[in-house]
């Protein structure tokens, strides 16, 4: 039994799989994005299966397209991997299949953005519509703040950064209060690890103190999160909605459980430890039953 | 074990044996993160590794 990997690098959660996998007496065959080049009229890639873990969203989609193009399965898809890696495609899909998501803007010029931001309110978000890992996300306080940033997209090379995507902030500690500890009145999100139609773990990330960003890579502090049958639903809900295989999904907590993005190569160092959970090897253990069928 | 030499310090460290083609280890004395770009028999090379580009993560 064998399936294929393509990654930039083996990061801990690659090495993680490939650890599993051997574990397992499953063969992988890594196939580096740094490396990999293919005429695009002769298929290069043995297995039928192969699992996308690309750092590089670019390099993810196009080697994506390239293998099911030749008739392989990817996980996740060329389909879930657009959608996912477009904050404003995911949001639309969201939407349409009504599931709760902050309220949310989209302009394509500076003074556009303005108007739709003395609609929506400060304090809000501007985020880009391609990207991860916080970057360049901002927290608009004021039309001040918000005219400094949005003339400063616009003289940014990148086309993807003059899409203007605002939603409105909601960062509030959790809902149920008698749940709190001190230490835990930190405003946070939820990331949720669903696996085909599972979901394998939860964690809270707690914002650290002087970053808002609740990202795991830029030092949020990561506490095990009990699966809720609420979280569970709205998570496996959002999977559904674009058509997702394996995602990290990320929940807020408002009035009510909202989702804010669904991560189609999400990392799971962090929830592995948080809740003790062997992300790698349940992954390994999903595509073992994708090749069985 | 396997040895490598970090590309930054040039401190000398040992590697596991079950090390992996393009996998990222940190050199133990100053703590850069490296990319594997060659394991021989006993030997392990490596490269200095980007940490972050435009289109990174999730």
């Amino acid at each position: 039994m064998e399936f294929s990997m393509v990654c930039n690098r083996l990061s801990w959660e690659e090495k993680s799989i490939a650890q599993a996998a051997k574990r397992k007496n499953i063969k992988v065959d890594i196939i580096l994005n740094t490396t990999y080049f293919v005429d695009l009229e002769e298929d290069n890639v043995s297995n039928d299966i192969v699992l996308q873990r690309s750092l590089s969203y670019v390099r993810g989609l196009y080697t994506t397209a390239i293998m099911e193009n030749f008739g392989h399965q990817v996980i996740n898809s060329y389909k879930t991997s657009v959608t996912c890696g477009n904050k404003l495609l995911t949001t639309l899909e969201l939407l349409k299949a009504k599931i709760p998501t902050p309220k949310t803007y989209c302009a394509f010029t500076k003074d556009s953005a303005l108007e739709a931001l003395d609609e929506l309110g400060y304090p809000a978000v501007i985020k880009p519509v391609i990207g991860s890992w916080g970057r360049l996300i901002a927290l608009l306080k004021d039309q001040d703040f918000a005219k400094a940033i949005l003339e400063e997209r616009e003289i940014m090379g990148n086309i993807f950064q003059k899409i203007y995507f605002l939603y409105q902030i909601i960062r509030q500690p959790p809902r149920n209060r008698k749940q709190y500890v001190s230490r835990d009145k930190v405003p946070r999100d939820i990331r949720v690890f669903v696996i085909g139609e599972e979901v394998v773990a939860a964690m809270y990330r707690h914002e650290m103190q002087g970053d808002w960003r609740s990202t795991a890579t830029r030092g949020a502090r990561a506490v095990n999160c009990e699966v809720t049958p609420e979280i569970e639903d709205l998570a496996l809900k959002s999977a559904k909605v674009v058509d997702g295989e394996i995602l990290g999904i990320d929940l807020i907590e408002g009035e009510e459980l909202m989702v804010q993005e669904i991560n189609h190569v999400s990392g799971f160092h962090a929830l592995s430890n948080s809740c003790g959970v062997d992300i790698g090897g349940r992954i390994v253990d999903y595509i073992i039953e994708k090749i069985k069928k | 074990m396997k040895k490598a030499t970090c590309v930054e310090c040039y401190f000398e460290f040992e590697v596991d044996d079950d090390v992996m083609l393009g996998e990222v280890i940190e050199c133990s004395d100053c703590g850069k993160e490296l990319e594997v770009i060659e394991i021989k028999d006993k030997e392990v090379a490596l490269q200095k590794t980007e940490t972050e580009e435009e289109d990174w993560g999730e």
